[in-house]
């Protein structure tokens, strides 16, 4: 069954002083892909930008860079969404599909072999550095000869188990580091630390930004992370039943599960640096204030197959 | 080699007694490696035999002698054009002069022909990579180049992907380290890619080195260097031309300001290309299009010459921290709407684990081999390589596959190195004994490790050019770096040619009329800014020297001064920080006044006196180094540096009275020289108009203020007090031939407040302040508030005026008036930064 969700992300910058000029960058358009669609999609920005180009980042992502060049005291921007999600991994079966070493034998440079694209997320990134610790921690699920997509589920289980949740316990410049030592942090740490332990397995790692419904329309528990924008991974598994043919899977350690319909992908990357919703450097403005709220919720009726 | 008639010997019938001189003073070769001065059998090479027979003679004694003394003579000349490079230690950066040995190196035509080759065609590789690996990725496609080399490497710049530069060149200037082995092969070390340094240093090591032995230089046939920074300028001004679509298209220099390592290169190579230096705050990008932010408003730029690295360029997009970068300078890129050299995206072809890729990677792009060889290198996260150099790394070198910040790569402590935790980030490369250049020093000649730096050069059609020469260092020992920032030190580099020598020497081409006005430099806000307060700060400085020489004379002198002038002197002292705040006036204690005085002085940090404007002065002009006459710029530093030292005392001592007033004679000797040059010697530009404009105000403020302390204290009862005024006024001798010995106060109000001639009284400075105003670029609207802030005609009232006034009327007028004017100063001062200099203020952040 695919489920039409409504999303409402307002950002609101409140400045001291006037801005006398703005740069900024959004990734707030959801994609495009085989299990979403997007039916409708707006972005106002107050006061409006002189200058405003759309257009698509190296991994495919809609993004906006805009400009202000009028002195302004408050910036509002309002990304809302209206998206299609399908049920994505209804069909997983997890024990079947390539195993951890021989995924990561194929990806190893070896000169004058062809060269597969997802190389790209096996590497290190800015906000997930090659830490022992993530190999330390992630090679009891990853052994060589397990399936990857059975191996990732259980290092998620095992994440969701040992790490709290705590809302404002780390902001986008804590080290990796520390929010392995602390055992504690927000989905945006989950996500780089379940991201960094598959990549020193030699496994390619994808950070997804997006939104998810407080409550799936499978049911279940309430969900960690519907009030503000949410991140989760992706694993590549190729030919892993139930997986489409990218290989992508998305899993949301945060809340222990494999996303269903109740997440909308906005934009993927290597870790949050590439995807930030968004950001900005301004002259002037003095302290500022700064308030995220987003509203997710069920549109319309849910379609079976849609 | 059989002597030519032009090339004999004096003595045609012995050997040359000069080589015979510089072989008898050098150390022995070194087995197993290339000596550069000699061959086998230890007789010199052909082309230093030369080079010892055009040696100039002995000025006296011997040739050893007149070595020693030239080497003297290119320190001198490098500390007298104050070349300068950066170094960073512990204690932070620190300018320290340039090095440079007096020998230069010299290069057979065949040699260079060898490298030139070589050299272009690794620059056209180079190229061809970039455009392969930001478009279709064949490299990758087809396992030629290890994805992890780009895509893990934050040089590889994600953004830039798809993104043609306009006139389709990447890569305008690429460097090549070189060495050469034991068998006179050539090795290409390292490639640089982003803004390679030592253009600017090459330029002047030539200049140098040159004058040093004219006859060598013009009989050996040293091909000139100029050419080739004619043809990176042509260049980057023909793809500009394209971007600014028919206007005259507007090239800056960015540097990353004056505490990087090269800012003397940076400001050098501004002047010599005629290309106004910018930072990253002067520029500003809007609607994609990038501007240069001046007195006169945003003027667009079209092309960049850059030596801010990738990483710093745009905060928005690169790293969030940098400061030296321009917010969506990356979204003007994209749009092509400004030319870079080079182009951003290319640090990652700087790795030294590239290099043993690009045989294949040649053999694929230009279906070539590759002419000049890399050292061997092993890439550790292929795993064949990895196995292959795991047991013999004795002999090798590791380097640190992507280097962060800095550019060494090198692994000198292998303590605890694990490279199968992580091999892609570790690179292995043979090693090669540098060949050995001769260095003349304390009466020897010892042959030193050495490396060449040489510099490729698009000409925009498809073809590179190398420059002929380069920038060699050497070390002081086997270290592949040689670095500058570690006791390295240059030599200017010789390419011998058999042909005929390019003498083309920087001549501007043929202009167009419209390319003439549309050449007007630029004032930047913040030179702008800087010029405004070099104005400033030199006239405080030269108050401040006068008021300090009549304190100390009151002090010295068993002066008749009363008491009035006493307290005004004291007043004075305080109020232009020449004493603390709170210290007693003369009056109360001379000694602990005087001890205050002298303290001060020469203090820099601590008080608010001479030594510390003369530091702010230094600041100012370090910011306009590529502005300023180097005249202008040797003085302001020779003036702080000489009163520093004149002044040193240790610890704890203070400075006495002869040792602090021929300081301040020579000071103010200087002061005098350093305005001559300001007021006669600068083109009269917004800049220099900002400049006189803050002269004008500083002088208007700092005379009111005098003239105010003495009103207050009634010190213009005596005459003693009249003198002191005149002096400060710089007008003791006009007012002697106008009125002799007639010291009464309306003499002094005509003569210090009237007089629109006299270029230190209110009437003059007000003249001249009111002449330059409506010279600032603006509308006359704009200026005209500028103008109503200052009285319309004279100072406001006429000599008639005073007529039947008694004295105490004439001083109530003159101190309600130096009050308005004190006011009107400070006023415009604010009134003109925020009118000029507010675009280049405000700080930006990241949210």
């Amino acid at each position: 069954m695919s489920s039409e969700l409504e999303v409402v992300h307002e950002t609101r910058y409140a400045y001291a002083a006037p801005v006398s000029l703005a740069h900024h960058r959004a990734h707030l358009r959801p994609l495009e892909d085989a299990g979403q669609r997007l039916l409708g999609f707006a972005l106002e920005i107050a006061p409006v930008p002189e200058q405003r180009r759309d257009g698509q980042d190296g991994f495919g992502n809609g993004v906006c860079h805009f400009s202000l060049l009028a002195p302004h005291e408050t910036l509002a921007v309002r990304a809302a969404s209206r998206v299609r999600v399908r049920p994505r991994f209804a069909a997983l079966e997890p024990a079947a599909g390539p195993r951890c070493g021989e995924l990561a034998e194929r990806l190893r440079y070896v000169a004058r072999a062809p060269f597969e694209p997802a190389v790209e997320f096996t590497l290190p990134s800015p906000y997930v550095p090659r830490l022992e610790v993530l190999r330390h921690y992630g090679q009891r699920s990853l052994a060589p000869a397990r399936p990857v997509a059975e191996a990732a589920i259980e290092l998620m289980h095992r994440i969701h188990a040992d790490f709290r949740y705590e809302s404002r316990s780390t902001d986008v410049d804590t080290p990796l580091e520390q929010s392995f030592e602390q055992k504690r942090g927000v989905c945006q740490d989950f996500a780089h630390l379940m991201a960094g332990m598959l990549r020193m397995a030699g496994l390619p790692a994808r950070y997804v930004s997006g939104y998810l419904l407080t409550r799936a329309p499978e049911g279940g528990a309430a969900m960690l992370g519907a009030d503000a924008s949410h991140a989760w991974v992706q694993v590549w598994c190729p030919g892993t039943p139930g997986v489409p043919a990218d290989g992508w899977l998305d899993l949301d350690p945060t809340n222990d599960l494999v996303p269903g319909s109740g997440h909308v992908r906005v934009a993927v990357g290597r870790d949050y640096g590439d995807v930030t919703p968004l950001r900005g450097v301004i002259r002037g403005g003095g302290r500022h204030t700064l308030t995220v709220a987003v509203t997710t919720r069920l549109a319309g009726p849910v379609v079976a197959n849609a | 080699m059989t002597p030519t008639q032009g090339s004999l010997p004096f003595d045609a019938g012995g050997s040359a007694p000069a080589l015979d001189t510089l072989l008898r003073h050098a150390l022995p070769p070194e087995p197993a490696v290339w000596d550069e001065l000699r061959g086998a059998g230890g007789a010199a090479r052909a082309h230093w035999q030369r080079f010892a027979d055009l040696l100039p003679a002995p000025a006296q004694g011997d040739l050893a002698q007149e070595l020693d003394r030239r080497v003297a003579q290119v320190a001198q000349q490098i500390r007298q054009d104050g070349v300068t490079h950066n170094v960073f230690d512990e204690k932070g950066a620190a300018a320290r002069p340039w090095s440079l040995e007096l020998l230069p190196l010299l290069i057979e035509p065949a040699d260079w022909a060898a490298i030139e080759a070589g050299a272009t065609q690794r620059a056209r590789l180079l190229e061809a990579m970039l455009a392969d690996l930001y478009g279709p990725r064949t490299l990758f496609a087809e396992g030629l180049l290890p994805p992890a080399l780009a895509l893990r490497h934050p040089g590889y710049l994600r953004p830039m992907q798809g993104v043609v530069p306009p006139g389709g060149l990447r890569l305008h200037i690429v460097a090549f380290d070189l060495v050469r082995d034991a068998a006179g092969q050539w090795w290409v070390v390292a490639q640089r890619t982003q803004g390679p340094s030592g253009l600017g240093y090459v330029l002047h090591n030539r200049l140098v080195i040159s004058r040093q032995f004219p006859d060598a230089f013009r009989e050996m046939r040293v091909q000139h260097i100029a050419s080739s920074y004619r043809r990176l300028l042509d260049t980057l001004e023909a793809s500009a031309r394209e971007v600014a679509g028919g206007a005259t298209p507007r090239v800056v220099l960015l540097t990353p300001g004056p505490y990087s390592e090269t800012y003397f290169e940076h400001a050098y190579l501004a002047r010599y290309l005629g290309l106004p230096l910018v930072e990253g705050g002067d520029l500003t990008v809007r609607d994609e299009r990038l501007f240069l932010k001046t007195v006169e408003g945003l003027e667009p730029v079209h092309a960049l010459m850059r030596r801010v690295d990738d990483d710093w360029c745009d905060p928005l997009e690169l790293r969030p921290d940098s400061q030296l970068g321009v917010p969506g300078l990356l979204q003007a890129a994209r749009a092509g709407s400004v030319v870079m050299a080079n182009a951003l995206g290319s640090a990652f072809l700087e790795s030294p684990a590239v290099q043993g890729f690009l045989p294949g990677v040649a053999q694929r792009l230009l279906g070539e081999p590759l002419a000049l060889p890399s050292l061997p290198t092993w890439w550790c996260g292929e795993r064949a390589a990895w196995l292959d150099v795991r047991e013999k790394l004795a002999d090798k070198v590791v380097r640190i596959t992507f280097p962060r910040g800095g550019r060494t790569s090198q692994v000198h402590d292998r303590q605890g190195l694990r490279v199968e935790l992580d091999p892609e980030a570790w690179t292995v490369q043979g090693r090669v004994r540098f060949s050995r250049a001769p260095i003349w020093g304390n009466g020897a000649l010892t042959p030193r490790p050495s490396m060449v730096r040489v510099y490729a050069i698009a000409d925009g059609n498809g073809r590179w050019h190398v420059l002929p020469g380069g920038m060699t260092r050497v070390a002081q020992r086997e270290d592949a770096s040689l670095s500058m920032q570690r006791g390295g030190t240059s030599l200017d580099t010789w390419v011998l040619t058999d042909g005929a020598v390019d003498t083309f020497s920087m001549l501007p081409q043929r202009l167009r009329v419209e390319d003439i006005t549309g050449r007007r430099r630029p004032v930047s806000s913040r030179t702008g800014e800087n010029l405004f307060w070099l104005g400033r700060y030199t006239e405080r400085t030269e108050q401040l020297v006068r008021l300090a020489r009549a304190t100390l004379g009151l002090i010295d002198a068993d002066s008749d001064a009363g008491e009035p002038v006493q307290k005004a002197v004291s007043a004075m002292a305080v109020a232009n920080g020449l004493a603390p705040w709170g210290v007693p006036t003369l009056v109360q204690a001379p000694h602990v006044f005087e001890r205050a005085l002298l303290a001060g002085l020469a203090d820099a940090e601590g008080a608010t006196s001479v030594a510390f404007n003369l530091r702010a002065l230094e600041r100012a002009s370090l910011a306009l180094r590529e502005r300023l006459s180097s005249e202008q710029w040797g003085l302001i530093r020779t003036m702080g540096e000489r009163f520093e030292a004149a002044l040193a005392v240790p610890e704890g001592a203070l400075p006495t009275l002869p040792q602090v007033l021929p300081a301040l004679d020579r000071l103010a000797l200087q002061l005098a020289a350093l305005t001559g040059t300001q007021t006669d010697r600068m083109t009269r530009d917004h800049g220099w108009r900002l400049l006189t404009v803050g002269r004008l105000l500083e002088r208007l403020i700092g005379l009111t203020t005098h003239l105010q302390a003495f009103l207050d204290s009634g010190a213009l009862a005596s005459a003693a007090g009249i003198d002191l005024l005149l002096e400060l006024f710089d007008s003791v001798i006009t007012f002697r031939a106008r009125y002799q010995r007639h010291e009464d106060l309306l003499a002094i109000t005509d003569m210090l407040v009237l007089d629109t001639s006299n270029p230190r009284a209110f009437g003059g400075v007000l003249r001249r302040l009111r002449t330059e105003l409506r010279k600032l670029p603006g509308s006359e609207e704009s200026i005209g508030p500028f103008l109503a802030r200052l009285p319309a005609e004279g100072v406001g009232f006429t000599l008639e005026e005073l007529r039947d006034a008694a004295e105490p009327d004439i001083a109530r007028r003159l101190r309600a008036l130096s009050e308005t004017l004190a006011r009107a100063g400070s006023t415009l001062a604010e009134d003109i930064a925020l009118r000029y200099f507010t675009l280049a203020q405000g700080l930006e952040q990241r949210v």
